[in-house]
């Protein structure tokens, strides 16, 4: 052939071209296609002879159909079989010609190059793959002990609560919180302390079956969930002591002998109210709490009801902000008399809330609930500010008579408590501070009896008048007393109603009688409630006086005509 | 699932006219619409249903799951709840290549569904069991197959995604991917693969006794006429055919002769039916 005069030709081509007839025979190989498949001749072969097997199936599967169906197909990477027996790589056009005898026309390139790019990319895809896999264990797995983490416990149970086909499971949630383990990051360093984290992991698992779980939540925090059939029911509490109880046995960690124990809440599935997962495992560690506080290396069961009244409290917590929001306070004032001339010398103040689905609660309806909580302050607060308004409106019209107001001790050791006191007096300048008086519990004074002395101290410097409410029912010392330095003592009800009967009582009053005068105090008794019960206080020696016998608690507005009754010529002082 | 979950799931097509129904299954790398050549003419005498497997043509792929797909039960019970949601009975039920044996599952599960088959070019193992059985490939040959299934699917970004996103790739996303094949994921089309190839289904055989047609071509690379043979040896009313014809592909370069073999099946299995004592033969 004269090249120069045969500008182009199918053997010049620097791809394969092949033709196949209807039957699948090769009519026509360039020379490229033989060379690259090292044939002298392919004419008549069959064309799966140069196909290998994974090509025939290729293309009975894909490429025949396409071709019949859409007359070609591009891109297809096969694998041809060479003269010699190798596999060669190619990437094929593929044309039908429906108008010549249905003949199929092919092109192929070499495809080498493509496997080495596909090669990279099934290890780039390796690696992918691996690294998602490292990365999602990750998240699932704590580093340090290799047990699942929060996540990870957390995610399982709520699948596992809601699993249809576990409705009837049953388990227990042991959340354990080692005592001691900040001594040993402390003392010994942080990695000895992984290394002391990762064993106390070792140890529970080693504790547990198959179908148990041990995930570290956090810190030197761990969960277990332990399966239980009906049979073990029974045997759970046994079964938790010898969980928790195995890591009170000293660890060895890195040449160190490390002993701590551990505190553990635990709670139970399923429970007669509906639980979320969250919610127990917050009860795990409530109860875990509860068992820190009761001196640690403790178990501590969970009680639902406990988790039903901490409800309540804080659906009244909210309901009580609310109240002081909408004026739904009053204070009610119970007149002070002396025992002997009836003549009022005070008036306690105490507060009446008045709900608007329940009517007037009483003080013990939801002070306890409040108890230590910020909303406690706001309401005393509110308190010591409509008793100085009530008294200042007395003593506007003439009436001076002390009103008492009862604070907590929470209320007296907020450091802010003197300030806000003083700011209240001063809205009243006109109304000496000897008109009000505070009425301390003895068992809040207790508690803190440094800093509420230097409260109380502090108060009666400013010219109130301050009392120990309750007093006998606490267990005040004398120190205590002479440290404390009150205006007057208070003789709990409790002494007061038994007094006539129980000779111990009478035994008790007359100490705090005595008490009153060593420490030249004024005392008071409070539970009136019979004649007999003020004749006998008076014969003790004590001249001052309140309860239901004398006047129940009455509106402020009502106050200023009891007093005025009590000399009228038709009210008698006694039966 | 309710009837019309699954007549979606599955893009079920049902056409024609005619007391007789003909349900069409697709074989490996295919979709109904390749039945077309076929059903054109046939859908003048017959009702016709043809479908897409899950996974395969315009299947709803978010249905695909590797553990239901990774055996050919799970295709069986595609056309098990087909069957159910048109409440369809005694069809004649035609598949291709593999689905063969995946209607051959399909019928032994609902015998009261299905009356007749039709095999079009089966398999039951795809493997060499020299001496007593030639499947025609090789181990090696069919893991050379799943790598150059690999190496065809440019849908490999749609493999990646959920790898690096999480989940699963949008329904949009794997519509743009290659038209080149029938099956548009790699993953399912693998499954199939692997489904198709891997699984020895011989000893089910004998279990199938409904009417069977075997129709094997007389040059086919992925199943030879040996491979019909045994098959209709060992299905207990197996009656085989052997076409003139060369390809796997025969219901499509073949059809008018495939047809012909089917009408004929029909009629003939249905004058026996209707003829007195016909059952005991």
């Amino acid at each position: 052939m004269d090249k120069s005069s045969t500008p182009g030709s199918f053997d010049h081509m620097p791809s394969g071209y092949l033709v196949t007839d209807d039957d699948r025979s090769i009519l026509y190989a360039n020379q490229y296609a033989l060379h690259y498949l090292g044939y002298d001749d392919l004419f008549g072969s069959p064309l799966f002879d140069i196909f290998t097997r994974a090509s025939c199936i290729l293309f009975e599967s894909y490429i025949s159909p396409l071709l019949l169906k859409e007359g070609s197909c591009d891109e297809i990477q096969l694998s041809l079989s060479t003269d010699d027996g190798y596999k060669r790589s190619v990437v094929t056009n593929i044309r039908r010609d429906r108008d010549d005898d249905n003949r199929v026309h092919w092109t192929f390139i070499n495809a080498s190059q493509r496997d080495k790019l596909f090669q990279e990319l099934v290890e780039a895809r390796n690696l992918l793959e691996e690294k998602t896999r490292f990365l999602e264990a990750r998240t699932i797995t704590d580093d340090v002990t290799g047990l699942p983490n929060r996540l990870s416990v957390t995610r399982y149970l709520a699948d596992r609560m809601q699993d249809p086909s576990l409705t009837r499971s049953r388990f227990v949630i042991i959340f354990i919180d080692l005592d001691g383990f900040k001594a040993i990051n402390d003392n010994y360093g942080h990695a000895v302390g992984d290394h002391f984290l990762k064993a106390v992991g070792q140890r529970l698992s080693r504790g547990l079956r198959a179908t148990d779980l041990v995930a570290r939540y956090g810190g030197d925090e761990y969960i277990i969930l332990l399966e239980q059939t009906a049979d073990e029911a029974n045997a759970s509490t046994q079964m938790v002591q010898r969980i928790v109880h195995q890591l009170n046995k000293p660890f060895q960690v890195d040449g160190n002998v490390l002993s701590v124990s551990a505190s553990a809440g635990v709670t139970h599935y399923p429970q007669p109210l509906n639980v979320e997962p969250e919610q127990l495992i917050r009860q795990a560690d409530q109860a875990m709490y509860a068992a820190k506080l009761a001196g640690k290396n403790q178990i501590h069961w969970f009680d639902p009801e406990w988790e039903t009244i901490q409800r309540t409290h804080h659906e009244l917590t909210a309901q009580v902000q609310l109240g002081i929001k909408e004026n739904q306070f009053v204070l009610h004032y119970q007149p002070k008399i002396d025992l002997i001339t009836g003549v009022a010398i005070g008036v306690e103040a105490l507060i009446r809330w008045q709900h608007p689905e329940r009517g007037l609660l009483m003080p013990i309806d939801f002070l306890l609930s409040i108890e230590s909580q910020r909303v406690e302050q706001s309401l005393g607060d509110w308190v010591i500010k409509t008793a100085l308004k009530q008294a200042n409106s007395w003593h506007q019209s003439g009436l001076s008579i002390p009103v008492s107001i009862n604070v907590s001790g929470f209320q007296l050791t907020d450091p802010d408590f003197l300030n806000r006191l003083a700011s209240a007096l001063a809205i009243y300048p006109d109304l000496p501070h000897s008109q009000l008086e505070l009425e301390l519990l003895e068992t809040s004074v207790i508690e803190d009896s440094k800093n509420v002395a230097g409260v109380i101290a502090a108060c009666r410097r400013l010219g109130l008048l301050v009392s120990l409410d309750d007093f006998g029912t606490g267990y005040s010392t004398l120190s205590h007393l002479r440290d404390l330095s009150v205006d007057i003592l208070k003789i709990d009800r409790s002494f007061v109603r038994d007094m006539l009967t129980n000779q111990n009582n009478i035994a008790i009053i007359k100490g705090v009688i005595g008490f009153a005068k060593a420490f030249n105090c004024k005392v008071i008794a409070e539970g009136i409630e019979t004649y007999e019960q003020q004749i006998a206080l008076l014969r003790l020696g004590c001249q001052s006086g309140q309860g239901y016998h004398i006047s129940r608690p009455i509106p402020g507005k009502d106050v200023e005509g009891w007093i005025i009754s009590r000399f009228s010529p038709t009210e008698s002082q006694s039966p | 699932m309710n009837k019309n979950a699954i007549l979606q799931r599955n893009n079920v097509k049902v056409f024609g006219s005619g007391d007789q129904t003909l349900v069409f299954a697709h074989g490996f790398g295919c979709d109904q619409t390749m039945w077309r050549f076929f059903t054109d003419t046939m859908q003048h005498d017959y009702t016709i249903v043809t479908f897409d497997y899950v996974g395969s043509g315009q299947s709803d792929l978010t249905a695909f799951t590797s553990h239901r797909y990774g055996t050919l039960d799970g295709y069986a019970q595609d056309i098990n709840e087909i069957l159910e949601a048109l409440d369809l009975k005694n069809i004649t039920l035609i598949g291709h290549s593999v689905s063969s044996i995946i209607g051959m599952l399909a019928a032994i599960k609902a015998p009261d569904r299905v009356r007749q088959l039709v095999m079009v070019c089966p398999s039951p193992y795809y493997m060499n069991d020299l001496p007593e059985y030639e499947g025609g490939f090789e181990r090696s040959d069919l893991e050379e197959l799943i790598d150059l299934m690999d190496k065809n699917y440019i849908g490999w970004a749609n493999y990646l995604a959920p790898l690096v996103m999480g989940g699963r790739a949008d329904q949009h996303f794997v519509e743009e991917l290659s038209t080149s094949f029938c099956s548009t994921d790699p993953l399912v089309a693998k499954t199939f693969a692997r489904a198709t190839f891997f699984s020895d289904y011989r000893s089910v055989l004998p279990n199938c006794n409904i009417p069977t047609l075997v129709l094997q071509s007389h040059i086919d690379s992925l199943a030879s006429v040996k491979v019909g043979q045994y098959v209709c040896d060992h299905l207990p009313k197996g009656q085989l055919s052997i076409l003139e014809t060369e390809g796997h592909c025969i219901h499509m370069t073949d059809h008018d002769k495939v047809e012909t073999e089917i009408r004929a099946f029909i009629h003939a299995d249905m004058n026996a039916q209707t003829k007195p004592g016909a059952a005991i033969g």
